[in-house]
């Protein structure tokens, strides 16, 4: 692994783009604190939360610059995302720019909770259940995540790569 | 100048893609429908590790080559349902400051999976040999224009 020498962009990637690559987002950007509780209002009061549409899949979307002058961005790839994630390192790489762009799964840190919650809220439409279900399930992984975008932080300032 | 990206994109299986990007290239050389084309295609299924469905390389974007007018020319294998990776393709060109709409995406299956699977062997080579020419006449075009 090569060491970063500029600001890169940090991409979010989960199914939807609705619950665990918001919350990592959100905690990378310190709109969320890395330490300490967070409440179901506090998630559901993200403008992104439980929000994206299967139209907006596939589309990499900006969520801010963190302290590093970094890009954080959140992606869902629907259930393409080993294909999605060649798709993106062999562009990259056919366009020399493979160090430009650092990549992180999301979905391993969440539990069937948000899943569920999720799946209640996005494909059954029952947004007034799922969308809170999906809360409870992130506060349950909430560690996991915080773990990840720790982890992410850390690979940032010395490695590129993607996790 | 714009110089364009041609990908040939097809499910994987099969190898309407392999052959057009080839015939692109130039490196198969064009020939009457007929035997002929079904022994090259045999021989591509057999030459190309794509030709029995796009497993572990689904998603890849492959260059070829350069094409004459500049224009260079990708494969993609995407599996059946590949909007979501086209659509991925452009908008990551996007994000690294490309123009993406430079990045032509020509689905190969569409055009030669119209005929009945009897006349398939012979119609195949001259579709996407219709289907390529038409391709490189608007690259040459495109190459014509200034660049923005």
């Amino acid at each position: 692994m090569r060491g970063i020498t500029g600001a890169v962009k940090v991409i979010y990637h989960c199914y939807g783009r609705a619950h665990s690559s918001v919350v990592a987002a959100h905690l990378h950007l310190g709109n969320l604190p890395m330490a300490g509780p967070v409440s179901i209002e506090q998630l559901i009061g993200l403008a992104e939360f439980d929000r994206a549409d299967p139209s907006q899949w596939g589309i990499p979307y900006l969520m801010g610059r963190d302290e590093r002058g970094n890009e954080v961005y959140i992606l869902g790839l629907d259930s393409q995302t080993p294909a999605g994630l060649r798709a993106i390192t062999s562009l990259t790489w056919h366009l020399g720019k493979k160090d430009e762009i650092f990549l992180c799964n999301t979905l391993p840190a969440i539990g069937l909770l948000t899943r569920l919650g999720g799946f209640t809220s996005k494909k059954l439409g029952l947004t007034t259940i799922g969308r809170p279900l999906a809360a409870f399930g992130i506060i349950l992984s909430l560690e996991r995540l915080r773990g990840l975008v720790a982890w992410t932080k850390g690979n940032l300032s010395g490695k590129a790569g993607r996790c | 100048m714009r110089n364009k990206k041609i990908i040939y994109h097809w499910s994987g299986r099969g190898v309407s893609a392999p052959l057009a990007a080839a015939l692109h290239l130039g490196l198969v050389e064009p020939t009457p429908a007929g035997t002929a084309a079904r022994k090259i295609a045999r021989s591509l299924v057999g030459g190309i590790p794509f030709g029995r469905g796009a497993g572990k390389e689904k998603g890849t974007l492959i260059f070829l080559g350069t094409g004459k007018s500049g224009e260079k020319v990708y494969l993609l294998p995407r599996g059946k349902e590949g909007k979501l990776l086209l659509t991925l393709i452009q908008e990551t060109a996007r994000l690294l400051g490309e123009d993406p709409d430079t990045y032509y995406f020509i689905d190969c299956e569409l055009c030669t999976s119209r005929q009945p699977a009897s006349r398939k062997g012979k119609e195949l080579f001259r579709r996407i040999e219709e289907m390529v020419l038409a391709v490189k006449e608007d690259a040459r075009a495109c190459a014509a224009l200034p660049g923005p």
